[in-house]
């Protein structure tokens, strides 16, 4: 066992094959609505183990998670939605007990945390999650942009939902084992075209259906799946769905309004343009490049009249002119080498930026050009909330520029400042996309907007405040109804250009695509989101999550839980893997690794640091994942069976202090190399490097940390006390021997850790009776009594 | 000639031209394009509208102002619009910068520099502004003074 605690298994590394093979995802696009079918495949664990996996990934904004259930040999386990905290200690009491369970919890928006425990080791297991995703085409073409990837993002997490099971500090490597298939199905009509920026698709028609597949074997999870559904002969027109049981129900209403006849014949009024350009160094590479030519373009949009203010920011943000200044050739040809002269670095301070942007222009039109891969989701939602309910009027209309862009975050950016979001794909035309951004910050608005049912009452909208119409941006809202039978809902628009009213004629029952159950769970999620929106107390937050649990509906406060009762129980020494996610596409890698550049970008831990029943997780950030097995049949083997292209890549990051960054990376990095110690001299002297500055920076309380790595050597040599003793020796100056011993070990009361620590050089000044009687509890699980 | 006379409906032109509809209402919005013939759901495009498109992309290419290239598209010489579309260089855009105020020498008459491209600079009195202002709007976008 390494337990430290009844039922909790720590993370390991190394010698453990990626325990996730494949990813699919299948389904098809109904009307307005995608039904998707997204399929994890996991190994078998090994013999002997009880494998805990645990695996990070996004899903597409606004997606609702409908079904969950996991699947070994055919034996099918359904989930269900509990509260969140509940959900983690039913999840860690049914593992504990030898159950195979499985756990879905939305850790931020869009991203969400699967953690998958006692894996069997007979048969493969599949997870499966059933998705209802809303769509948003335009003007008859379907832009879909599907994540794959939790990227690396930037800065500290922030407030949210986190993981009540803890899970894990995001890994990323260079090359992963599993790979993407599709399998999407569209109704076909004439002239329907499928194409994707993105990936090479093979696109058949079966029938009545086109279906979307990959040319070729699975591909890497490493970038946005993007797809253009083009139905040429479709007019602009409106949608809605509706879902009625005893006389109640929701409606998803969206209108793609067309307001041509309302633009005013004079030129429009003059516009004020903040322009923010992110520079970070996750747009090292096409990104920067892109944002800015893009930008470059946006300026030439402008008229005289406008006036300009450009702001670059990283973590320190830099600005063209201290105001606005007036658009003109001079101002053109000024900013073009400005811009020319921004690169990409440093982290991505997004809250600086818009507060920046706030503060120069408060009512301006602020044009974003970034990846968003940034936390902090919720405080820059409220930030802008803040700003606007000060009476600040701008509006955000953001490019999300990248391989891998956090769309969801600028959508809801944009939609709270009724403003537009649009993506660029690296090697698209900018030209078309600036020119649509434009179309919308320059198109006709009615911002006073009702919407009145008749032949039923209308109990409630969300958002709460009706978006003002904008001319070509969908505009969708959901409508909570009583009412039976034919009802009609009218939507009126006004505003300084005119007044638009538009009838919506709802006949339950004649249309298939009408009735679709899973609306009231899509709408009890948006109600939770729009609740969290405000800072919450806790019984408020239990009443939510009540609401969100009766609804089966899963949100930040509810997490899918499914339990085996009924299957054969697995047992066996516990042990956790987090899959490896690969690094974003657009990455320009060095030896395998990610060069300086994007240093500034955070692995954090997803995990929040409170109280989860009897689950005992480390809190963010104070133990790495490091555990290691002893692995089977023996360390050597494994070692000699792996070449150097495993350890010589962590080798070269090793930095001219001998650190692999903070005092957790080194002990990572020390751990990871440890299998090849004995047998390759590079590495001694790498650890030899290591070690003085290691222990120069180990402070009072970490003690317990350095012992593991200790253990860790003690384990991937087989446990022979005298050689962990004998290369301890040989690895460290002999003037720290004895610090080492003395922080390695305390009180003893243990046999076994005295037997170990009588092996380390330097225990003749120490002897046995000041060893820490807490470690060395805790060192005797860890150390069989051979 | 049988090429001249396609008509293109709105999603027909926009993927012929390799852009959004949404961008093609733009640029008629913006008065790069002349609006369609029709209105509603019958509205046609011609070959025209296919070839401005393509001329405001290679202009875009190479920076031009928005506005200069609809000064540019509004009488343009047929010839100039073929050298464009196959690669040609279309020369500096007419520049859109209009000082507030004149420029008084000494002498006391007040002129308008108006720099139409970098090196080229057009010098109008506020007499001869407000006299040719419909001619000097067609050379400049000015407006009236």
């Amino acid at each position: 066992m390494i337990a430290v605690e009844e039922g909790v298994s720590l993370r390991v590394g190394g010698d453990y094959r990626v325990p996730l093979a494949a990813v699919r995802l299948g389904g098809r696009i109904v009307g307005r609505w995608a039904e998707l079918r997204l399929e994890h495949d996991f190994e078998p664990a090994p013999r002997g183990t009880a494998m805990e996996a645990t695996y990070v990934f996004p899903l597409p904004p606004g997606a609702v998670v409908t079904d969950f259930a996991f699947s070994v040999a055919g034996e099918v386990t359904r989930g269900k939605v509990e509260e969140r905290e509940k959900a983690a200690a039913n999840y860690r009491k049914a593992v504990r007990k030898g159950q195979k369970a499985g756990l879905v919890e939305e850790a931020r928006p869009e991203v969400f945390t699967l953690v998958l425990g006692n894996l069997s080791p007979e048969a493969g297991t599949r997870v499966e999650l059933t998705l209802l995703v809303p769509l948003e085409p335009r003007e008859g073409i379907l832009r879909w942009r599907i994540p794959t990837l939790m990227a690396p993002r930037y800065g500290a997490v922030g407030e949210g939902a986190g993981s009540a099971a803890g899970v894990p500090a995001l890994r990323h490597e260079a090359s992963v084992p599993y790979r993407l298939t599709i399998d999407l199905a569209v109704p076909w009509t004439r002239g329907l075209e499928v194409d994707s920026p993105s990936h090479e698709l093979l696109v058949r028609r079966e029938g009545d259906v086109v279906r979307i597949g990959f040319d070729g074997p699975g591909v890497p999870l490493d970038r946005d799946l993007v797809l253009d559904i083009c139905t040429p002969d479709e007019p602009v027109m409106s949608w809605m769905h509706a879902e009625s049981t005893a006389g109640q129900g929701v409606l998803a209403v969206m209108a793609m309004p067309d307001m041509a006849r309302l633009y005013p014949e004079t030129a429009a009024r003059p516009l004020d343009v903040v322009f923010l350009l992110d520079r970070s160094g996750s747009m090292g590479g096409t990104a920067i490049s892109e944002a800015r030519r893009a930008l470059r373009l946006c300026l030439r949009q402008l008229r005289p009249g406008d006036r300009v203010g450009i702001l670059a920011f990283d973590d320190s943000l830099e600005s063209f002119a201290k105001e606005l200044v007036p658009f003109g050739q001079d101002l053109l040809e000024r900013a073009d080498r400005w811009i020319e002269g921004v690169d990409a670095r440093g982290g991505t301070d997004l809250h600086r930026a818009l507060e920046a942007a706030y503060r120069l222009a408060p009512d301006a039109v602020h044009v974003l050009l970034t990846d968003a891969e940034v936390w902090g989701e919720d405080e820059l939602l409220r930030l802008v909330d803040g700003f606007r309910s000060g009476g600040a009027k701008a509006r955000l209309h953001a490019f999300g520029i990248g391989t891998n862009v956090v769309m969801g975050l600028l959508e809801r950016l944009a939609r709270a400042t009724a403003g537009d979001a649009v993506g660029i794909v690296p090697g698209e035309s900018i030209d078309d996309k600036v020119a649509g951004q434009f179309a919308s910050i320059m198109a006709v608005r009615l911002e006073e907007v009702s919407l009145v049912l008749e032949g039923g009452k209308l109990a409630e909208t969300l958002p709460v405040h009706l978006p003002p119409l904008i001319d070509g941006v969908p505009w969708h809202v959901l409508v909570r109804f009583k009412g039976k039978g034919p009802m009609v809902l009218h939507l009126t628009a006004r505003g300084e250009a005119g007044e638009i009213r538009q009838a919506f004629p709802l006949s339950a029952g004649d249309d298939e695509d009408q009735a679709r159950p899973d609306l009231m769970r899509l709408w009890a999620r948006e109600r939770v989101l729009t609740a969290l929106r405000e800072p919450l107390d806790k019984a408020a937050r239990r009443q939510w999550s009540a609401f969100a649990v009766t609804h089966q509906a899963m949100t930040p406060l509810t997490s899918w839980i499914a339990v085996d009762r009924k299957g054969k129980k697995v047992s066996g020494h516990s042990v956790r893997v987090d899959v490896p996610l690969a690094y974003p596409a657009e990455w320009e890698m060095e030896d395998g690794n990610p060069p300086p550049v994007y240093s500034a970008l955070t692995n954090s831990s997803l995990d929040v640091a409170e109280d989860s029943g009897d689950v005992l997780y480390f809190e963010t950030g104070s133990v790495p994942y490091f555990w290691q097995e002893p692995p089977a049949p023996s360390a050597q083997a494994a070692a000699s069976s792996r070449s150097a292209a495993d350890w010589q890549p962590l080798l070269l990051r090793q930095q001219a202090d001998g650190q692999w960054g903070d005092v957790h990376a080194t002990l990572v990095a020390l751990v990871e190399l440890a299998p090849w110690v004995e047998t390759e001299a590079q590495i001694r002297a790498a650890f030899r490097r290591a070690m003085p500055g290691l222990l120069d920076r180990v402070e009072a309380g970490l003690e317990a940390v350095l012992s593991r790595l200790v253990l860790a050597l003690a384990r991937t040599l087989g446990l022979e006390r005298r050689r962990v003793g004998a290369l301890v020796a040989r690895l460290l100056p002999p003037a720290d021997h004895e610090a080492l011993v003395r922080r390695v070990l305390a009180d003893a009361a243990d046999p076994d850790a005295v037997a170990l620590a009588s092996s380390l050089p330097g225990k003749k000044d120490l002897g046995g009776e000041h060893l820490a009687a807490p470690l060395l509890a805790e060192m005797a699980r860890f150390l069989p009594s051979t | 000639m049988a090429s001249s006379d396609r008509v293109f409906k709105l999603a027909q032109l926009a993927q012929a031209a390799g852009v959004s509809p949404r961008t093609v209402r733009y640029y008629i919005q913006r008065g790069l394009l002349p609006a369609p013939g029709f209105r509603g759901a019958d509205t046609t495009y011609g070959e025209e509208h296919l070839r401005r498109l393509g001329v405001i992309r290679r202009l875009q290419d190479l920076f031009w102002p928005l506005d200069a290239i609809g000064r540019a598209l509004e009488a343009p010489d047929p010839r100039w619009l073929d050298e464009v579309l196959a690669g040609g260089e279309p020369g500096p855009p007419i520049s859109v910068d209009v000082p507030d105020k004149p420029v008084v020498p000494d002498n006391g008459e007040a002129w308008w520099r108006l720099v139409l491209a970098p090196g080229v600079e057009l010098h109008v009195t506020a007499d001869a502004r407000e006299r040719h202002a419909s001619w000097l709007a067609r050379v400049v976008a000015l407006g009236p003074p």
